[in-house]
């Protein structure tokens, strides 16, 4: 079962990735620092991919430490990825400036103890940086955050922040005076003390603009229509990503408005990914429209969470539209979906679905569905309590949720 | 069933079955190719002998789960820690 949570497919695991398990314990356990200038010695035997796995591995043990880093430090890499980083010390980012001058794409994730000192430092020290993705660098005043943009002035083509309440107005506006020009790629979420993004339209114009993710403003009327539909006037031509995760203030408005004109050229959209969870504000209509208006002959990952207010249509145009491209589906919580929505769901490329909250869903539907999109490999069926342990879809569908299964 | 022969950096050599080695994407070109390794005899300079027994034994152990239905327990694969980052370097050799 716990397998089945992981979402891995296969009973078996790659040798490579029991390797990796038990590389990772056992430098956890013995905090072997022979093991580690092992490693390091043969690193360039390693593959980034499993290096890459190595940090994951690591990271799931919290075991990501000043020690453990060294690890990663090679002066060849360009891009590194750190998902849990909350017991690297200053001295750890300090080490990481030092030993990887090259990095040019660099992800820290929970970075709690990531302070002003350390940022200035990878400011100064990595001439390449061109992209930082940081999450929860709380530490970070606003005067730093002023400095760090000034330093990178021009450089940053991509900046992602989500939860700090440090990161203000004052820092949005710097980020966007100095780099603004520059972004190619815009994240901000959870940032309580942001409220200006009418700031955005201003100062984003890159041509080759190409990933937008604003997410869960602090008041629902700071990201409104009107903001979202003048950035996309001026960066929505070539997205590819787009993500408005619980902008509860946006309505239909923006759609029509917004992304009809906004995101396609000549009626052809590029988005790769549109997520927009728990707008409930947007109706079926809206997205009936947009599904009709616009084609997007390359969407693979897409999300109507909790948009309480769509219905059988607002699905059922969307399918008509992507279902030979989609991969990645989530429909959780759309309480008003009957049957009907099911009948029409035959996507050649999906492989996972999410149905979870979904109230109509029941043994049937599942093995129906699981028959007519031969990819899925995962349905997940939380709070559907008429999908019973007696349901049994194609062999290699995993079904996720149900209240009959027990770890 | 075809057998075919995986010789380690020391000169060892083991006989595995053709289907169990052609798991390996690596193994699998190899014997699908128009070089000598596709005669059946491939030399492994990188794995000492026991990698390469151990090697053998995952892709054994692999073969004989790999369609086998819910019901049936299948066995965790032991590695010891001394020898995981040689094989990890082994199994990223063969896609494995």
């Amino acid at each position: 079962a716990a397998n089945l949570l992981d979402k891995k497919d296969s009973l078996i695991s790659s040798l490579q990735d029991i390797c990796i398990k038990v590389i990772g314990k056992s430098i956890v356990e013995y905090n072997a620092q022979s093991m580690v200038e092992h490693i390091r010695d043969t690193l360039g035997g390693v593959s980034l991919e499993n290096l890459n796995k190595l940090a994951q591995a690591l990271t799931k043990n919290r075991a990501l430490n000043d020690d453990t880093l060294q690890l990663f430090l090679n002066t060849s890499l360009t891009t590194l990825t750190f998902y849990d980083c909350s017991k690297l010390s200053y001295e750890g980012y300090k080490r990481l400036a030092i030993f990887s001058p090259h990095l040019e794409s660099l992800s820290l994730q929970m970075c709690g103890q990531l302070n002003n000192e350390a940022l200035l430092y990878l400011a100064e020290k990595l001439p390449n940086l061109k992209e930082l993705y940081l999450d929860g660098p709380f530490l970070i005043n606003e005067d730093t955050w002023v400095q760090f943009f000034e330093l990178l002035k021009g450089r940053l083509t991509a900046f992602h922040v989500s939860n700090t309440h440090r990161f203000n107005d004052n820092a949005l506006s710097a980020m966007l005076r100095n780099c603004g020009s520059s972004l190619e790629s815009l994240g901000l979420a959870t940032l309580d003390t942001v409220t200006n993004y009418a700031l955005l339209p201003q100062y984003l114009n890159s041509p080759n603009f190409h990933t937008l993710i604003l997410e869960e403003p602090s008041r629902e009327t700071d990201i409104n229509d009107e903001v979202i539909i003048s950035l996309l006037g001026s960066i929505g031509q070539n997205l590819r990503k787009l993500s408005l995760n619980r902008c509860t203030g946006l309505t239909d408005s923006c759609i029509i408005n917004g992304f009809l004109p906004f995101l396609s050229n000549s009626g052809q959209s590029i988005l790769t990914d549109l997520e927009l969870e728990e707008l409930d504000q947007i109706t079926t209509d809206g997205i009936v429209l947009l599904f009709s208006s616009l084609q997007f002959p390359l969407l693979k990952r897409c999300s109507l969470k909790r948009c309480f207010a769509l219905e059988d249509a607002a699905v059922v145009e969307l399918l008509l539209n992507s279902s030979s491209t989609l991969e990645e589906l989530n429909l959780n919580g759309l309480k008003s979906l009957t049957s009907k929505t099911f009948t029409f769901m035959a996507c050649p490329n999906l492989k996972q679905l999410n149905i979870g909250f979904v109230h109509c869903v029941d043994n049937e539907i599942v093995e129906k569905i699981s028959k007519d999109n031969e990819k899925l490999t995962i349905i997940e069926v939380y709070g559907d309590n008429q999908v019973t342990g007696k349901c049994s879809p194609r062999n290699g569908v995993s079904i996720i949720g149900r209240q009959s299964d027990s770890i | 069933m075809e057998e075919i022969s995986l010789v380690s950096s020391t000169g060892d050599s083991r006989t595995v079955n053709r289907d169990v080695a052609m798991q390996s994407p690596t193994l699998k070109r190899m014997l699908e190719s128009s070089f000598i390794e596709s005669q059946g005899t491939i030399k492994l300079e990188e794995f000492d002998t026991r990698i390469l027994d151990k090697v053998i034994e995952y892709m054994e152990y692999s073969y004989k789960y790999k369609d086998a239905d819910d019901d049936v327990e299948v066995p965790e694969f032991n590695v010891s820690p001394d020898i995981s980052l040689d094989l990890l370097l082994a199994a990223d050799y063969l896609g494995i």
